[in-house]
């Protein structure tokens, strides 16, 4: 009787963030799930399924003592060209990923947005949303859609967008959260500014909660572990030749691990036990203040899937974050962000920390959150705004870990860099006629106001820590009397 | 006489699990008798028993460790079989989703799982809720609960035991659930007792000197404190619970056995509160095994009283220096006053929070006043014990009548040779109200999260009713030591609280009982009068403040004269 989330990646990206993801899931699964049942905590990611018979059936939870037959992840998966889904599919997690819930072309989107939304979307509308359906209709208690994708190309960010917009109408109660990847500066496609812009205009209005993920910052972020690791590799290089060799192959692959494992540790506390339990709801409730202002900055520690020991000898494993106190202060720090920013010098809208591991105490967040709240600067109507968890089960490979959740003004520059972006392009409208194809001129304008409203929503909190005096229905006290 | 607890949301069900935990064990290590089991067991299966107990939660987690850890304890108790309710999304920290979401859909099953137990006990006391406030199934869905029980049972007690959330904040939205459930429950509750996490929190951390306290440690805290006075316990002497109170209904009246039907009793409401309203704080003190007798005898109660005196809940940083004669007991009006525009208008010092009685704001009241109080003792020679310290008149409101009650128990708790706890109705729970309230008007102010809770149906309007109710229930408390500074401003020299005799001093008292007696006709003229004293005192108050202030409003020539009738 589990809560279940299902996940929607879609595009490129979307698809190779969620391979790592689920790849991660069962590595996390595997390490505290050691009897091989199908329990709850496995049941929120994936269905069993036995495929002894046809058609396969679906086994329920029951006591969670069932042995596992055939794990199926709660997915759809979207894409409009083959090759990554088909690379995914011929891979190891071939068996996990289900056909079934597949939906594909072959000639991709080209990079734009307007193709996938106008397009794509409408004519592939019926497929996505059968597979989403029977996808959901698994589920015994469905909770939460999790979209993977990306903001600058055309399938992730068109169709993704699509997607939330076809969620919100079809399934209005079940909450969208979306894993965007923010695209970097020096982008190589040219119409990402354009993509980007129009995608969060979409977000802004339909998406109930989403956490954006810079490229740019998951880069910064693996190159720095790259130099860490290869620091403390060069000490141990005698004992341990083959350390330097096997970290560097893939740097994707690191970087969607850090996405990835974003998403295990924010659902962590609905799959495992805990003694303060946070569900998905729990966070759009205490993070979000205001409908449209539902963009969360993300950090954690430890930044990603610890490194397997082969691959990079104890010595690297060692810089690992050793305390707890230490995970705390790691959070609010600039280098732990998934996006470019710096939450500290702008405001604190409100923050969920969520911590993991066995030995974790609400005292010792407590102690955590009195030590550092000085250093924050908070919206003067939130001064306290701290919303906490435990779960009990750590991230595999380290005693304990953090999730901090920010909803911070800071993601205000983010979207004035996009919207300079957008418009260094737009002032000349190169590349519109691309667009114009499928969409109405308009659009452009209507995405830039609504970005541009949600911007100024966030500025005009910037800074805003001192409360304006408050009217209150009646004077506190007997204050009448002497 | 039994009572059917009910354990709501998250907090609820792992306090529950530890008190039925607590019990078990007081119950096996001494002989309470049958019918004292019963109260809270009922025979099961063999040898077992199970607890007169209904499990509620909006997500399965919880309700499943609780119920798996009651089996696996190798304990004489488990919880009954079927008597659970869960549902799988949770409440998601919204107080609106749990009380106008989840609340009408989950009636008719709750009151079905109560109705079980009800008739599987040949009689009922009442109930009683363990809740958290902060959240949104224990908060939101809890309340509901409660007001359906109310409706359901009418002359059965509906007792509340809520846990009030760190101040430093759980849940972001907390101060809206946290009033809600507050101004919910004054209405149809019975008696509220709250725990406050921060005071928890520290009694694990320098009472047990446990470095980091874990949620566990701290419901074991809360648990062993609600049954060191819930366990049975007999009224005694002139103190006897129940000979100054009328005997709650349904609660046995040959021996008036503790039990949360006689909370209420025990701790009768103010007189402004017409529904009875009450927010005893839960204060314990226990010595150490170690402790010889004679030597708990005189510290163990000079202790706590000085709990009760400074407002405090641990003995750790008390201010032994505040007596019920210091300064501020004859200005506890005028401190009121003045902190009326202080922010959080200062928790009443020496209450911990405030690092001891020194960094009290000047004019703030440095004695705690009580409504009422119930002293239960326990362990050898509880029945020899002096209570007189404890009827001392400067503990309570002057106006409370026989406003103690002491009850006893030979039988050891736990493992101390003696045990003494005060549940006490005072003005300590307003500091915390205040702060809570505080936040939520800033919240307010920017109309933050509101729309969370629009989406069930609840408007502006109802956040600005649930504010100036709690307004009210804040007030109330206030004229505890409202008569206090009228009959001060009549005896500047405080002559009539000097002990010897004498013409001055007794003509000092006799002035005293005038302003007592004055002031309180005064009250009673508005309270009786329409719109009670919270809406005349708080529209009086809007008219000095040139703010608001409703239809209720008192004309700057009705204030005064109200002033002058509280003052002549």
């Amino acid at each position: 009787m589990p809560r279940e989330l299902v996940t929607i990646q879609v595009g490129q990206c979307g698809n190779q963030v969620g391979c790592r993801f689920w790849d991660l899931a069962l590595r996390e699964h595997a390490a505290y799930n050691t009897k091989g049942v199908y329990d709850e905590a496995l049941s929120s990611f994936f269905r069993n399924v036995d495929t002894r018979v046809e058609p396969h059936r679906n086994l329920p939870v029951g006591d969670g003592r069932g042995a596992i037959r055939t794990l199926k992840a709660r997915s759809v998966i979207v894409d409009m060209e083959c090759g990554v889904i088909n690379e995914m599919l011929k891979g190891p997690l071939g068996e996990v990923l289900d056909t079934r819930q597949l939906v594909s072309d072959v000639s991709g989107a080209g990079n734009n947005w307007a193709h996938g939304h106008h397009m794509y979307g409408p004519q592939y509308h019926d497929a996505i949303l059968d597979k989403i359906r029977i996808t959901a209709e698994d589920c015994d208690s469905l909770q939460s859609f999790m979209l993977l994708h990306s903001l600058g190309g055309g399938t992730g960010s068109g169709v993704g967008t699509y997607i939330v917009q076809m969620l919100a109408d079809e399934f209005p109660h079940v909450f969208r959260f979306t894993g965007s990847v923010f695209p970097s500066e020096e982008d190589d496609v040219v119409t990402s500014p354009y993509n980007a812009l129009l995608a969060l205009g979409q977000l802004v209005e339909h998406a109930d909660c989403v956490l954006p993920v810079e490229n740019q910052a998951l880069i910064e972020i693996v190159n720095r572990q790259e130099a860490a690791r290869e620091r403390a590799a060069g000490s141990a290089a005698a004992s341990n030749p083959a350390s330097s060799s096997g970290s560097s192959s893939k740097p994707f692959d690191s970087m969607n691990g850090v996405a990835a494992s974003l998403l295990l540790h924010m659902t962590a506390s609905m799959r495992f036990e805990g003694p303060l339990n946070v569900d998905l709801n729990d966070i759009t409730m205490n993070l979000v203040p205001y409908p449209r202002m539902h963009f969360l900055l993300s950090a954690m520690s430890p930044l990603g899937p610890p490194p397997r020991e082969k691959d990079v000898g104890r010595q690297a494993l060692a810089l690992q974050p050793r305390t707890l106190d230490q995970v705390f202060g790691e959070v609010f720090s600039r280098e732990h962000q998934l996006i470019r920013a710096d939450p500290r010098h702008a405001t604190y809208l409100a923050c969920g920390l969520i911590a993991r591991g066995a030995t974790a105490t609400i005292a010792d967040i407590n102690r955590n959150v009195a030590r550092l709240r000085p250093q924050l600067k908070m919206v003067h109507w939130n001064s306290e705004g701290f919303k906490l968890g435990i779960c009990s089960t750590p991230p595999v490979g380290s005693p304990f870990g953090l999730l901090c959740l920010a909803n911070n003004t800071a993601i205000a520059s983010t979207f004035t860099t996009m919207r300079e972006r957008f418009e260094k392009l737009y002032r000349r409208r190169f590349y519109t006629h691309h667009y114009e194809q499928y969409m109405d001129p308009s659009g452009f304008e209507q995405a830039l106001n609504v970005v541009a409203d949600l911007t100024d929503q966030y500025a005009a909190l910037e800074g805003a820590t001192v409360a304006p005096p408050v009217t209150r229905l009646r004077p506190r006290g007997l204050s009448f009397l002497p | 006489m039994p009572v059917i607890t009910l354990q709501l949301g998250q907090c609820g069900n792992q306090l529950g699990s530890s008190f039925f935990g607590a019990l078990a064990t007081e119950f096996s290590s001494y002989d309470y008798g049958t019918e004292a089991v019963h109260e809270y067991y009922r025979p099961g299966e063999g040898a077992t028993y199970t607890a007169r107990a209904v499990l509620i939660d909006m997500e399965p987690k919880v309700v499943a460790g609780a119920r798996s850890a009651a089996a696996s304890s190798g304990s004489w108790w488990r919880y009954p079989a079927s008597g659970y309710l869960v549902q799988q999304s949770g409440s998601g920290n919204n107080w609106a989703q749990g009380f106008h979401g989840y609340g009408p859909s989950v009636r008719d099953a709750a009151l079905e799982l109560v109705r079980r137990e009800v008739e599987a006990a040949d009689s009922l006391t009442g109930f009683l809720l363990l809740q958290s406030m902060a959240g949104g199934t224990g908060a939101g869905l809890g309340t509901y609960v409660a007001e359906a029980l109310r409706d359901e049972y009418h002359s059965s007690f509906v007792t509340n035991c809520c846990v009030w959330p760190y101040e430093s904040g759980e849940v972001i939205v907390q101060p809206y659930n946290t009033l809600f459930t507050l101004s919910h429950l004054a209405d149809v509750s019975d008696g509220i007792i709250l725990l406050e996490n921060e005071a928890l929190h520290r009694t694990a951390a320098r009472g047990l000197g446990i470095a980091r306290p874990s949620f566990g440690d701290m419901n074991g805290i809360a648990a062993r404190a609600l049954s060191s006075v819930l366990l049975p316990s007999q009224p005694r002497g002139p103190y006897a619970n129940g000979s100054h109170s009328p005997a709650p209904a349904g609660a046995p009246s040959h021996h008036a056995r503790g039990g949360p039907g006689s909370v209420p009793g025990s701790v009768p409401g103010t007189p402004g509160s017409g529904s009875g309203v009450q927010l005893p704080a839960l204060r314990r003190n226990s010595s150490s095994s170690g402790n010889r007798a004679g030597e708990a005898d005189s510290g163990l109660y000079g202790r706590l009283r000085q709990m009760l005196v400074t407002g405090s809940v641990l003995e750790e940083g008390m201010d032994w220096s505040v007596t019920p004669r210091s300064p501020g007991a004859g200005q506890g009006g005028g401190g009121t006053t003045t902190a009326g525009s202080a922010p959080a208008g200062g928790p009443p010092a020496g209450s911990p929070a405030m690092g001891g009685g020194g960094a009290a704001a000047v004019g703030v009241p440095r004695v705690n006043r009580a409504v009422a109080n119930w002293l239960v003792l326990r362990g050898q020679g509880a029945a020899d014990v002096d209570v007189a310290e404890f009827a001392d008149p400067a503990l309570t409101a002057p106006w409370a009548v026989d406003p103690l009650a002491v009850s006893q128990c030979g039988a050891r708790f736990g493992r101390c040779l003696m045990a003494a706890s005060l549940l006490s109705n005072d003005r300590r729970c307003v500091g915390p109200i205040q702060r809570m309230q505080e936040k939520a008007y800033g919240m307010l102010e920017s109309r933050a999260f509101v729309h969370q809770y629009e989406k069930y149906g609840m408007s502006v309007s109802d956040f600005q009713a649930c504010f100036a109710r709690i307004e009210d229930i804040a007030q109330r408390y206030g004229i505890v030591t409202v008569p206090l500074a009228a009959a001060a401003a009549r005896d500047p020299e405080g002559l009539a609280l000097r002990p010897e005799a004498g013409p001055a001093c007794e003509l000092a008292r006799q002035r005293r009982r005038e302003a007592y007696s004055h002031v309180f006709g005064a009250l009673r003229a508005v309270m009786t009068g329409e719109g009670a004293v919270g809406a005349g005192a708080g529209g009086a108050a809007a008219a000095a403040g040139g703010g608001g202030g409703g239809s209720a409003a008192l004309s700057p020539a009705e204030r005064s004269a109200f002033k002058n009738a509280l003052l002549k």
